[in-house]
């Protein structure tokens, strides 16, 4: 392959000699690329698994990348899990197949009964989950 | 510096007036780049035994990272977790050099049962810790909607830009990027806030070094509730609010059995200007 290709240099760097960690951007190696995005709530009953499910339409097993806001504070990358009081445990956690992405909320109150609300976001991407 | 540079923004977005996390590209922020991505197996082993992968990169430095767990069917993709859900942090490390993952019999159901096999796959990036503050060119800003059919795309090296699917492309203006609002280590002394001044709840990427390693693991989802006296979770943690970045090694403390931030970590981040809560 010859010496070609594309490469824009980060403020204050030399775009001709620059080390390629110093590119804003260098068709040497890709930008981690996403596609879509979305927003929504689950409200889980106790002792329960919500999945959302989403299909990405490629043709490929993309990666996928979520939050929620059930972090100590914030908002938490997925997986997480642990317990929101004492009594109550939940999980959170996502995964892509060739047809959908997928969001999976458990929620158990101990006390029974109860049901826990997740707001989330979660991000498709076009670099793949599996090569 | 004098006002120069090159700027895309995402297909809609108008170049003059784009809040910064609707760019494609800019060459006031750093991106992520993909040093390389790796397919890796190992089979797992019966309980008492590891077997561990791993992949020799020489990068020199402490590189970000992450794994994609493909189940032993070698047909999904879960981010950081096994097919149970449960975290894979604890069993990557990275170093400047190498990054391994262990896969341990005593959790093989995490992964499928001992003699399957557990396949992988690994995003290794080029780019470093080394420090870049924050820098907010703009917030506000519309979309001038439009679906017009222009744009920018580069390929990878070896494919036609014109044919290749898009994840043989190096860049295009049609999909988002992992724009860099800043990065750097922080050696806090204890739990660590680092204030990105964005005004809305970013995606991040972090880390953390006990003193005396020579790698880095990879932080999980910080939980609610961190008291392990009853029930809360030890280990290293993550989240992000619409001010910060918090991290922390959250212990417990055998003298007053409370919850405590160890104070021989350093935590290494990257948050970004993608918005992870709208």
């Amino acid at each position: 392959m010859g010496d070609w290709g594309f490469r824009i240099s980060e403020k204050g760097a030399e775009v001709l000699t620059g080390d390629d960690k110093e590119m804003a951007f260098t068709s040497k190696y890709a930008l981690f690329k996403g596609s879509t995005s979305g927003t929504g709530q689950t409200t889980v009953s106790s002792g329960n698994t919500n999945t959302v499910t989403i299909a990405h339409g490629l043709d490929y097993i993309p990666k996928v990348r979520a939050y929620a806001d059930v972090a100590y504070s914030g908002f938490a990358e997925l997986p997480v899990y642990g317990r929101i009081t004492v009594l109550e445990d939940y999980q959170c956690w996502c995964y892509a197949d060739a047809t959908n992405i997928y969001l999976k909320f458990y929620y158990l109150d101990g006390e029974g009964g109860g049901n826990h609300t997740f707001n989330y976001k979660y991000f498709l991407y076009k670099d793949k989950g599996k090569l | 510096m004098a006002d120069f540079g090159a700027l895309v923004t995402l297909k809609g977005y108008d170049a003059e007036n784009c809040p910064d996390r609707f760019l494609a590209f800019s060459s006031s922020f750093q991106n992520l780049k993909t040093f390389s991505r790796y397919s890796v197996s190992v089979t797992i082993p019966t309980a008492g035994n590891i077997n561990t992968i791993t992949i020799n990169h020489n990068l020199g430095d402490f590189a970000p990272f992450f794994v994609v767990y493909n189940d032993t069917s070698n047909d999904k993709a879960y981010f950081m977790s096994g097919k149970n859900g449960y975290t894979l942090h604890n069993f990557i490390r990275q170093y400047a050099n190498k990054l391994e993952i262990d896969v341990d019999g005593d959790y093989a159901s995490w992964f499928g049962s001992a003699g399957q096999t557990a396949y992988f796959t690994v995003y290794l990036f080029l780019d470093d810790f080394a420090t870049v503050s924050e820098e907010i060119l703009s917030e506000a800003g519309s979309a001038g909607a439009s679906g017009n059919d222009y744009g920018i795309r580069v390929s990878k090296d070896g494919f036609d830009v014109d044919n290749c699917t898009d994840d043989q492309l190096a860049f295009s203006s049609s999909f988002f990027t992992a724009l860099v609002n800043q990065k750097g280590i922080d050696d806090a002394g204890g739990a660590s806030t680092i204030l990105h001044g964005l005004g809305y709840i970013p995606s991040a990427l972090a880390y953390g070094q006990r003193d005396g390693d020579d790698f880095i693991k990879m932080a999980e989802g910080m939980p609610y509730y961190l008291n392990p006296i009853f029930g809360g979770r030890t280990g290293l943690f993550y989240s992000v609010s619409d001010e910060s970045l918090f991290m922390g090694y959250n212990d417990l403390d055998m003298v007053e059995f409370s919850a405590y931030w160890r104070t021989d970590y350093t935590f290494y981040y990257l948050i970004f200007k993608q918005r992870a809560d709208g």
